[in-house]
Formats: structure tokens, C-alpha cells, sequence
């Protein structure tokens, strides 16, 4: 369990190395229209066509600390990991957020003053939050709270869907507006629908009392029938093609609007991923309400044999958790995201830009400032650089390009491109690649 | 279509590559990582009760556990149990062949093993006569035996013997059945008389009257039945209470040889001690001193108002009556003994007794240890197999032993842990230690309260790998009754150690 758990925040934190980063939600670098999710300029396209043939993003962030904070040294064969370093740093509640999507085609058409647009694409969208004290229990051990009673329920949201979207938008000169919705088929998911679990450690001889009442839906994705399985996460193998287009079905809403102040200062408000997926396809409520008193094994079962056996007596601790396991529709509420920003235009070439950026959770929310600009050195070429505050995350110098080589649009950056070149001391980090065609 | 498939698919697998692929793949890049955290992990172990009752009946090979209505225990050290009976005892009665030289004749009843018949009831046998007669008429013979009586008569039969123009005539009575009849022999002889009539009326005798009785077999037998001696096989009881007793010491406050007989014969029977020796663990012999193994002893028997019933006797050797206490407070392993039972020790005829075909004796010789006395530093040795391996990845330990005892015992503990070869790779302790505390007791040595206590173990990383690394775990253990073993105490059924055991141990883990 710890192991696994590890494996998690390991491969979380290594991806800052794996990804380039890129901020779909600050991308500084569009003609007038700023950003809007790039919503308004795939909808209504400056040109008459717009296509897109591949649009990769992601987003990686963890509330507390980084790789480095995590692993003070390591070798092929050792990892040791700062527990007390690392724990000191977390709060009571702590996030992972990642959150992944690939457009896979999309197409925007301009008629005048109304465009029309269809894009399809893949998203992965994975929030846990988890109190301190299942970090501290995980890799400080449960000695440190002997006496003491501590929350250790973790809270998932995850999602793995097709998006099939349909957008509409309308050009009033100084004021745009797009919308698009989304039919959705979810591939997997998770989400948790009771999170306590409570740990007492008692003092007398570390007698545990594990009270929980927690359970999580799972579609395709978790697989809790014994913690002493090595398949609690589904992999790749485990998903046949017509897990992609199954009868999980959902909807979700994405919004932008633009407005133009005068020839200098625009800004535009967007929200996006309003819905929900509804999950019926192995859909699972795995769920456990009791209260576990383990006192060790009764050593007579022990003490009147010709052998001593360690094995029998873990495994009798691994025995007592053990979750219910019932076929239960399930619905994931999708975490909207919700972006203002505005743009001042400080020469033809020079423009500077500011944005605020939040997603509200039932958790928390995350939300963060960006502030930055952008040169245009050629009609073809446009760089920008901006810094990002991010709670737990401060620092963040993004770094953004677009070239346009005849009828191709590519676009490619990230929101900390430090952690390009030295992903271990980072805990967030964007990236993003496309290739759009104006035509 | 499985192109495109194949190609909707390999879209889908690059999006959730980095979810899925990285958390799962990474087990087979991991294979051989390990993890090094500060963790600490806090569990328990073990707890319950270790009953000494249980203990005994599992750890001891060959005593049984006698517990008394207050709870005092004794150890009972049982050789085998040795069982006759009559048939066995006292061979077939032999045939009665006798010539009948008169019209009244008596003739003594000769059993064997001296027995001097007074009274028998018959399950079994037959009776016949031949018959001659030298008179040229015919003659009527009538056969009676007043001692032989069914239903208070006694046993007659008639024979007539016809003439048919020569000399002798000859007949015979067939065998006939004398079961149920009973034999009642007030002096020691049995008669048998007869009338022979002629045909004109006069009585005479015949030239030749031979009787014959056999395969006689009777349920109660009554009478004088002789100075037999009955030998009891070797036996040898071994006490392994001392087997693993590889030093200190250990009184009994009142060991004792217990002779046990059930016997429903109804005859006086001696107990003849023969052998009764003792080996100590040293090897050296100890005869069991005592005038009742100078002179025997006399085991109960049913009087002959009581036929059918069995009668018990119990006989101890004991520290009143022989130097029992100094022989097993010497750590005998084993006691060797053969004893006879005798029956009419005395030889006197006058002793009128009885048995049945059911009548049996059953001899058992134990030793009994009632668990009351001393020990200091009584150690015992135990050999465990141990499988530690799941204890991989932990690099440091301290164990928290609660004990409450209700035991007078101290217990002080060492253990050793072994690799395959045999070689000691490292101990629990520097040196024993003393982790159970004697419960406190009154005056009597009877237990009068519970001792708590509480003890911290460390185990070092080295320790730790030892104990990884160990094929067998040799536990040593002291026992002192309180005050040093200075005290006699009781010890009872109902006592027990409550044990709690749990673990704060450092993890190394590996994924």
C-alpha cells in the first residue's frame, strides 16, 4: 500500500521531467482575442477555415512540495526518501492535480459574424486530495501518533472521456461570444463519495482502531476487492476498444466572451468543463462503514506450536480491511475552470497581459495569478513570457512561442519552463503543443 | 475496421499513457528499488492468555494433568496399566475322574493352584458314568450326588442294566449337561452315592462305577484359593518434566509413587515391591527406600457379601513414609520398577474368599508431582522452527511486552537465534532477562494477587538481520518461585500470564 502509494507521488512528480509544459488557460500569445480556452479563436476563426490536426496539453501540480523535497538521494537501486522534510511541508489538505487532454481534430468555420466548430478530443482529468496525516502515516509510520486519532481518508476525482464538441460563436465587433457543448463517453473513472477513515494507534501496546466510512465509485479504473492485489489501478492492457465509445454518457458546457475596450485594452472571461459523466459500465460502489479494532493475534494460535511464523500474523492485519463491493451507477461532477483576463496592446509588436485563473473543487480551489507579455519579431513569429503565482507553487516563469509558416499555426509552451530543465525542484508545471491550419 | 481501431486506440493510449502507464509500469522499473524512509510503524502483536493449563497439556509428552476441585494440579506420571484376570489366573478346573468304590463314596475335589473348593456355580461341564455288573438278573442303578443341587435337590439319575444271558453287563450314563447346577461342599470332598437293585428286590453293589466330569467351568467360585503370586510385568515410567531441565533447581513439596489397584477378586492380595529405582539425571541409581517396600503392603479386596464389586486401593510412597522427596528433588528422568501382587500372603486356610469369571485386578504405578514446591533458575530449553521473513525492510525495533501474572513464578528469558548450520548468529539479550514478575503470595505460598509489568525491548538493526537470517529460535527460559525460589508456592489450574506484545519497529521498505 505504501509502496504503491509512493509509485504515485514518484511517477506525479517525475512526469514534471516527461512533460513540456504548457497552459492552455494562459496562453498569451492570440492574435486579438486572447485566450478564452482558445475557445473564441477555434470557433471563430480569423481566417475563413480554421482546422486543428493535434493539440496536446497538460497540467501537473502538487500543493506541497517537489520531487526534490521528496527524494533526498538516489541511485539505480535506492531512493531515500525526506519523509520529515517532505511532511513538514504539506498541509492539512494537499492536492495532486493532473490533468491531461489531446485534441485530436477540430474544425471552426466563420460565416461572417457567426462561426460554427467541432472538435473532438481525449481528456484525463485526476484530482486527489489527501489529509497530512495519511502522508505521515504512510512514510513517518503511525509511531508518531500514538494516543492520537488521525483522519486519513483520501478524495478522488477522476475522469478519462471522449469529448465530442459542438460550438457556436457570434462576432459583434467590439464584444464576441462562444459556447460550445460537449457530449461526452466516459472511458473510467472514480469518485469519492465518503472520506472518513480515522486511524487510533493505542498507546497501551499500538492496539489500532481503523473507523471508516468511506466508499468510492469506480468505473474501469480502481479495483479494491483485496488491498493484497498488485492491480488496485487498471492498466493499459486491462481497457479493450469498446471501452473508448461505451453508454457512459455525459454532457458538459464550455463559455467564453471577449470584449474590446478600446484599441488597447481588451480582456475576456471563460469557463469551461461544466457537466457531468454518468458511469454505468462496471460501475462499482466500493464501500466499507465499520469500526476495525486489531489487538494483534490471539497468541495461544501461536505460542502451542513448534514453529513461529511472522507471515500469518501480518497477513491477519491485511485480512481486516476489506471493502463491500456493489453494482452502482454513478454520476462524477466534472470541476469547471473559470478564467478573466485582460490584455493591454503597448506598441504593434508589444502587448502585456494579466489573468486570473480558478477552479473551484469541493476540496479546495485552485486558483492563481499570471502576469507577462508578448513580442512579435515577425509577422510569423511571437514569443511571450509571463510569471504565474500559484499557491505552493511561487514561482513560475512561462515561456510561450507561435509560428505561423503558411497556412500552419503551431503554438507551443509552458507556464514553468524552469521545470523543463530541472523538473525535480518543481511541484507545477504546464505544457502544451498544436498545429492549427488557417485557411 | 481494426485499422481504425487500432488507430482511435493508439490516440486514446498516448492521452492516458501518462496516467496509467506511468503508475503501473513503473512496478517493473522498480522491481529492484528500494525506498529508505524515517518511518516508524506502531502495531500489536500478540495478547491472550497463556493458561498453564494449556501449556502443560501441549509441551508434555507423557504426564497426564490431574486437577483437584480447588485447582491444585498434579502432574501424573503413569507407567502402563496391568490387568488379570481369573481366567488367566486360575487355569481350566481339570477333569474329575473318579472310581466309585462304594455305595457311599467321597473323594476330594482337587483344583489347581491349592485352591480348596467350598462353593462353585456351574456355567459349563458335563457328567457321565460306566457302569458294570456281575448279577445274572437285572439291575437298577440309581446315581446321586448330594453335593451337586439344583433348586435344593441334589443331582440323581437312574440306569437300569439288562440281563441278557452273559456276565458282565455293561452300560453307560451319556454325558449329561450340569450347567446351572451348583456345587456346594461344606467339608472339601464331593460324594457320590448309588443304589443298586436287583430284580428280585435286594439291594447290592456293582463290580465297576467310574464317573467322569469335565470341561467344567463355573461363574463364582468359592473357597480357600491358596499363597499364589501374581507377577507384575517391568515397567518404566519416564518424568520429562526433567528432560530439558539443563539447570538450576527444582523441589517438589510433596512428590509421591502412587500404587494403584481396582480389584473385585475377594481374596486377601499383598503388593510385593521387587524393583523401584530411580535413575537421577546424573545417571546415578536411587532405590526407593521404604519398610512397605521391605514388607509390601495389602491392597482392599471384597468380602464375600460384596461379590461383583471392586474395591480400590491407592497406596503412596511419599516423604512420611519413604525417601521419595530426596529421590525426585535429584531430577530423575526415569523410574524402573516391577512389583507382584500376592494373593493369601499369610497362608491361611481359613481365609474363606471368592471370585468370578469376571473377577479382575488392575495394577497401575505412577508418580505424582502436585505443583507445590520451589524452583530457582529452573531453565528449559525450547527449539522453535521460525520463518522471519516478512520482516524484510525493517531496520529497527523496540518491543513493548505487558505481562500480568498470576503465576508465583519469575520468568527470566534469553533467546538465541540459529542459523541452518547451527551457529548462534546473535541473541534477543547481553544476558537473560527478567521480563515476568512472581505473583505475590500469602504465608502458604497461595497466590494472592497479580503482578503487572511492563518491559521495553530494543532490537537493533544487527539483531533484526539475525533474526531475518535465523533457520530456529532456541528460547531459554529461567523460572525462580518468589523470593528467589526460597518459598514453596501452589501453583493452579486457573493461573495464567496475560501477555500483550506489540512493536514500534523502523521500516526500510522496498516496492
Amino acid at each position: 500500500m505504501k509502496g504503491r502509494a509512493l509509485l504515485i507521488l514518484i511517477a506525479l512528480l517525475g512526469t514534471l521531467g516527461h512533460l513540456h509544459a504548457q497552459s492552455p488557460q494562459y496562453n498569451i500569445l492570440d492574435d486579438s482575442t486572447g485566450s478564452g480556452f482558445d475557445l473564441i479563436t477555434d470557433i471563430l476563426p480569423q481566417t475563413h477555415i480554421r482546422l486543428i490536426t493535434g493539440h496536446y496539453s497538460a497540467t501537473v501540480y502538487h500543493s506541497a512540495f517537489s520531487y526534490k523535497d521528496l527524494v533526498s538521494s538516489e541511485s539505480s537501486t535506492l531512493i531515500n526518501i525526506s519523509s520529515t522534510n517532505s511532511f513538514n511541508k504539506l498541509k492539512e489538505q494537499n492536492n495532486f492535480l493532473f490533468e491531461t487532454e489531446l485534441k485530436t481534430i477540430g474544425v471552426g468555420i466563420r460565416f461572417g459574424k457567426i462561426g460554427l466548430g467541432f472538435q473532438h478530443s481525449i481528456t484525463s482529468y485526476n484530482n486527489l486530495v489527501y489529509p497530512k496525516e495519511l502522508y505521515g502515516l504512510l512514510f513517518l509510520g503511525n509511531a508518531q501518533y500514538i494516543g492520537k486519532t488521525v483522519e486519513i481518508g483520501p478524495q478522488l476525482n477522476s475522469s478519462l472521456y471522449n469529448s465530442f464538441g459542438f460550438g457556436i460563436g457570434v462576432d459583434l465587433d467590439r464584444f464576441k461570444i462562444a459556447a460550445r457543448v460537449n457530449l461526452l463517453t466516459g472511458i473510467s473513472g472514480a469518485q469519492t463519495d465518503k472520506k472518513d477513515i480515522s486511524l487510533y494507534t493505542d498507546p497501551e501496546y499500538y492496539q489500532l482502531t481503523l473507523t471508516t466510512d468511506y466508499s468510492i465509485h469506480s468505473s474501469n479504473l480502481i479495483n479494491l476487492d483485496s488491498l493484497k492485489t498488485q492491480n488496485i489501478l487498471s492498466k493499459l492492457g486491462d481497457f479493450k476498444t469498446k471501452d473508448f465509445f461505451s453508454s457512459n454518457f455525459g454532457i458538459s458546457a464550455d463559455l467564453a466572451l471577449f470584449y474590446k475596450l478600446n484599441n488597447k485594452l481588451t480582456m475576456g472571461f471563460g469557463v469551461r468543463r461544466l457537466g457531468y459523466l454518468n458511469f454505468n459500465k462496471n460501475a462499482t460502489l466500493y464501500s466499507t462503514h465499520k469500526v476495525i479494532q486489531y489487538n494483534g493475534v490471539d497468541i495461544s494460535d501461536y505460542i502451542y506450536k513448534d514453529s513461529v511464523s511472522i507471515q500469518g500474523l501480518l497477513d491477519s492485519f491485511s485480512d481486516l480491511v476489506k471493502f463491500d463491493k456493489t453494482a452502482q451507477n454513478f454520476k462524477v461532477k466534472l470541476y469547471p475552470e473559470l478564467e478573466y483576463y485582460a490584455k493591454y496592446r503597448l506598441t504593434d509588436m508589444i502587448s502585456l497581459y494579466g489573468g486570473l485563473n480558478f477552479s473551484p473543487t469541493p476540496e479546495n480551489t485552485y486558483w492563481s495569478a499570471s502576469a507577462g507579455g508578448s513580442v512579435m519579431l515577425f509577422n510569423s513569429l511571437t514569443l511571450g513570457l509571463n510569471y504565474i503565482y500559484l499557491p505552493g507553487a511561487n514561482f513560475n516563469i512561462g515561456t510561450h512561442i507561435r509560428w505561423k509558416i503558411w497556412k500552419m499555426d503551431v503554438q507551443a509552451g509552458s507556464d514553468n519552463i524552469l521545470a523543463i530543465f530541472s523538473p525535480k525542484n518543481y511541484n507545477f508545471t504546464t505544457g502544451y503543443a498544436g498545429l492549427r491550419w488557417n485557411f | 475496421m481494426i485499422k481504425r481501431n487500432n488507430l482511435i486506440k493508439a490516440c486514446i493510449v498516448f492521452s492516458i499513457l501518462l496516467i496509467t502507464v506511468l503508475f503501473t509500469s513503473c512496478n517493473k522499473d522498480l522491481d529492484n528499488l528500494d525506498v529508505q524512509s524515517d518511518a516508524e510503524f506502531a502495531i500489536p502483536l500478540f495478547h491472550g492468555k497463556l493458561s498453564l493449563l494449556d501449556i502443560i497439556k501441549t509441551s508434555s509428552d507423557s504426564a497426564s494433568l490431574d486437577i483437584g476441585s480447588d485447582g491444585t494440579m498434579t502432574f501424573h506420571y503413569s507407567g502402563d496399566i496391568v490387568s488379570r484376570n481369573s481366567k488367566e489366573i486360575y487355569a481350566t478346573i481339570p477333569p474329575i475322574i473318579a472310581s466309585i468304590t462304594d455305595t457311599l463314596f467321597a473323594f476330594p475335589i482337587k483344583l489347581s493352584n491349592n485352591i480348596r473348593l467350598k462353593k462353585a456355580f456351574l456355567t459349563d461341564g458335563i457328567i457321565g458314568f460306566s457302569l458294570q455288573s456281575k448279577h445274572k438278573q437285572d439291575v437298577k442303578v440309581k446315581i446321586t450326588i448330594p453335593e451337586l443341587i439344583k433348586n435344593g435337590q441334589p443331582w440323581t439319575y437312574t440306569q437300569n442294566m439288562y440281563y441278557t444271558g452273559t456276565v458282565p453287563v455293561n452300560s453307560i450314563i451319556l454325558p449329561q449337561s450340569i450347567v446351572g447346577w451348583k456345587l456346594d461342599l461344606p467339608g472339601d470332598s464331593l460324594h457320590v452315592k448309588y443304589e443298586a437293585i436287583k430284580a428280585d428286590g435286594s439291594h447290592d453293589t456293582l463290580s465297576s462305577l467310574l464317573m467322569l466330569g469335565q470341561n467344567l467351568k463355573f461363574s463364582y467360585v468359592e473357597g480357600y484359593f491358596g499363597y499364589e503370586v501374581f507377577p507384575v510385568k517391568r515397567d518404566t515410567i519416564v518424568l520429562d518434566i526433567y528432560k530439558n531441565l539443563l539447570g538450576g533447581e527444582l523441589y517438589f513439596e510433596d512428590p509421591r509413587v502412587r500404587i494403584t489397584l481396582y480389584n473385585s477378586f475377594g481374596f486377601p492380595l499383598r503388593c510385593k515391591v521387587n524393583i523401584a529405582k530411580f535413575r537421577g539425571n546424573n545417571g546415578v541409581l536411587y532405590d526407593l527406600q521404604s519398610p512397605f517396600v521391605t514388607n509390601g503392603f495389602d491392597f482392599n479386596y471384597p468380602p464375600l457379601n460384596q461379590v461383583g464389586k471392586t474395591v480400590l486401593t491407592a497406596f503412596d510412597f511419599d516423604k512420611s513414609n519413604s525417601n521419595m522427596k530426596d529421590i525426585i528433588n535429584s531430577s530423575p528422568v526415569y523410574m524402573d520398577y516391577q512389583i507382584d501382587a500376592v494373593a493369601n500372603p499369610d497362608s491361611d486356610p481359613n481365609n474363606i474368599g471368592f471370585m468370578t469369571d469376571s473377577s479382575t485386578f488392575l495394577v497401575n504405578v505412577s508418580v505424582d508431582l502436585p505443583l507445590k514446591g520451589r524452583a530457582k533458575n529452573f531453565r528449559l530449553d525450547g527449539s522453535y522452527d521460525s520463518n522471519f521473513g516478512k520482516l524484510e525492510g525493517f531496520t529497527e525495533a523496540e518491543f513493548k511486552l505487558i505481562t500480568e501474572n498470576e503465576m508465583p513464578v519469575d520468568m527470566k528469558l534469553q533467546m538465541y537465534f540459529v542459523d541452518g548450520s547451527g551457529a548462534v548468529l546473535d541473541s534477543l539479550f547481553d544476558a537473560e532477562r527478567l521480563l515476568v514478575e512472581a505473583a505475590p503470595v500469602n504465608a502458604n505460598g497461595d497466590v494472592t494477587g497479580v503482578k503487572k509489568a511492563e518491559n521495553y525491548i530494543p532490537c537493533s538493526g544487527a539483531k533484526l538481520q539475525a533474526i531475518r537470517n535465523c533457520k530456529k529460535v532456541l528460547l531459554r527460559t529461567f523460572l525462580s518461585t518468589n523470593e528467589n525460589g526460597s518459598i514453596p508456592v501452589t501453583i493452579k489450574s486457573n493461573q495464567g500470564l496475560n501477555v500483550k506484545m506489540g512493536v514500534k519497529a523502523k521500516l526500510k521498505s522496498k516496492l
